[in-house]
């Protein structure tokens, strides 16, 4: 490897918090610990929070209500390699949120990943809600209190360009 | 008697730039008359579709409504021209589709990579003052002076982190680009600015030490302090001592012919449109005395 590229693959690894060699480069050993480098993920990490906000309204905000957004979109920043363009970074960061463990929030992502692909989709999308979606977006937007979760039912909602209104939704009880 | 002395001749007032990242119409059509050059990120103005990137046409369609009369400039932020293994190809096809479009005067990038084996940094780093990234940077810039044959600019980014060792002096580096290579300069006084807070960098010894005969345009901002580090955000109007010192550089630069006040499409919320346009008229003012 040539300084140039121990430098720059170092920096990545340090503002992607990832595991780096400092031994490598006297530059890396002493920039990792500094609060330059710690202002420089910084910086790259609230325009990732930025973008994200301005793209996904609800997801954000349901992360925000639980108190996990920050965190969200650190860990999804550090563990991916995210695009510089905003349409692929919010569209990764909710793919990757659908199988997140909380149901509610994968269902959100789902929905608002939905949402963003209806029309570059042929395929129908189909999103299983433990509370009513209608009252949850309509709380997250309006940002009021969430329904609860329906013991004993569930919602299964479609998108698709095909579907009168582009969505339907259905109550059902568990089997 | 009339001298002969190139110096002695009156120098023309520069003409003034803004940013267009592809905000609403209706700034467009109100700053539109107080600029003559329209500053236009060729990423800002991009949206994916399927896998791949292109300008939005909508946009484009609006920068025809007022290029003419306005003057166009194309200023990258993706290209990360310093990247140690390739820069960015797709910037290169969206700035192909705006020179198909548009007559750009010149086209420029920041001295920097955002870009590490194709994961991007999130923000920009400036290079290393070595004979390896001078090496590297007068390379792809000689590529891109002959793939456009218009001038191309580099412009110095800020550096949040110590320097790495380094064989050249913050001016050195620069000179040595524009004496390998022809390429011109952006100077941004905001970006000196933070520089000489965040790492004590000697303003007047670098503009002392700079060939300022390459430099063809100058940026101005304002900026915001977090952590106790000035950062380069473009959210507020230039502060006086900024545009003291964009003054400065502008007497002291023979070839300078653009001032761009640049803003991020994200602050025009917190800057407004009114705000925008008495920026650009207290700019224009400024810098036509």
């Amino acid at each position: 490897m040539t300084p140039l590229e121990t430098q720059q693959r170092g920096l990545l690894a340090i503002i992607k918090n990832r595991p780096v060699d400092t031994t490598a480069d006297v530059w890396l050993e002493l920039i990792a610990a500094s609060r330059e480098a710690a202002m420089v993920s910084e910086i790259a990490l609230w325009w990732r929070r930025f973008q994200i906000e301005s793209q996904c309204r609800y997801t954000s905000r349901l992360l925000k209500r639980l108190g996990i957004y920050e965190l969200e979109v650190k860990k999804y920043f550090e563990s991916t390699a995210t695009s510089p363009y905003i349409e692929k970074l919010t569209t990764g960061f909710l793919r990757a949120l659908t199988t997140h463990a909380d149901p509610l929030v994968a269902s959100v992502a789902k929905f608002e990943l939905a949402c963003l692909e209806v029309n570059e989709s042929v395929k129908r999308s189909r999103i299983v809600w433990d509370r009513n979606p209608e009252t949850t977006i309509r709380a997250l937007d309006q940002l009021t209190d969430l329904p609860p979760a329906e013991a004993g039912h569930f919602y299964s909602m479609e998108l698709g360009m095909d579907i009168p209104g582009h969505v339907a939704c259905s109550r059902f009880a568990h089997p | 008697m009339v001298s002969a002395d190139p110096q002695d001749k009156v120098k023309a007032r520069p003409a003034l730039a803004t940013t267009y990242e592809g905000a609403g119409l209706d700034l467009l059509h109100r700053i539109a008359p107080l600029v003559d050059y329209l500053e236009i990120p060729p990423d800002s103005i991009a949206r994916i579709s399927g896998s791949r990137e292109d300008l939005r046409p909508e946009l484009l369609e609006a920068i025809a409504c007022v290029a003419p009369p306005l003057k166009l400039i194309a200023h990258g932020v993706g290209l990360s021209i310093g990247s140690f293994d390739s820069w960015n190809e797709n910037y290169l096809r969206l700035l192909d589709q705006l020179f198909g479009r548009f007559s750009l005067e010149w086209h420029s990038e920041h001295l920097a990579y955002t870009t590490v084996a194709g994961e991007n940094l999130g923000t920009m780093i400036a290079m290393p003052r070595t004979d390896e990234a001078l090496d590297l940077i007068c390379e792809r810039v000689q590529r891109l002076q002959k793939r456009y044959g218009v001038p191309f600019l580099l412009e110095h980014v800020i550096h949040l982190l110590p320097d790495a060792r380094c064989q050249y002096t913050n001016a050195g580096f620069l000179n040595a680009i524009t004496a390998q290579t022809g390429c011109g300069l952006i100077l941004d006084a905001y970006n000196l600015e933070c520089d000489r807070h965040n790492q004590g960098l000697d303003i007047p010894a670098f503009l002392d030490e700079l060939n300022l005969e390459p430099v063809r345009e100058l940026h101005v901002a304002g900026g915001t302090t977090h952590n106790g580090f000035h950062l380069d955000i473009h959210s507020r109007p230039t502060a006086e001592p900024t545009l003291a010192l964009a003054l400065d550089i502008i007497a002291r630069s023979p070839s300078l012919s653009v001032v761009t006040y640049e803003f991020l499409k994200e602050a025009i919320p917190a800057l407004g449109h009114d705000g925008i346009c008495n920026e650009l008229t207290r700019i224009r003012k400024a810098i036509s005395q």
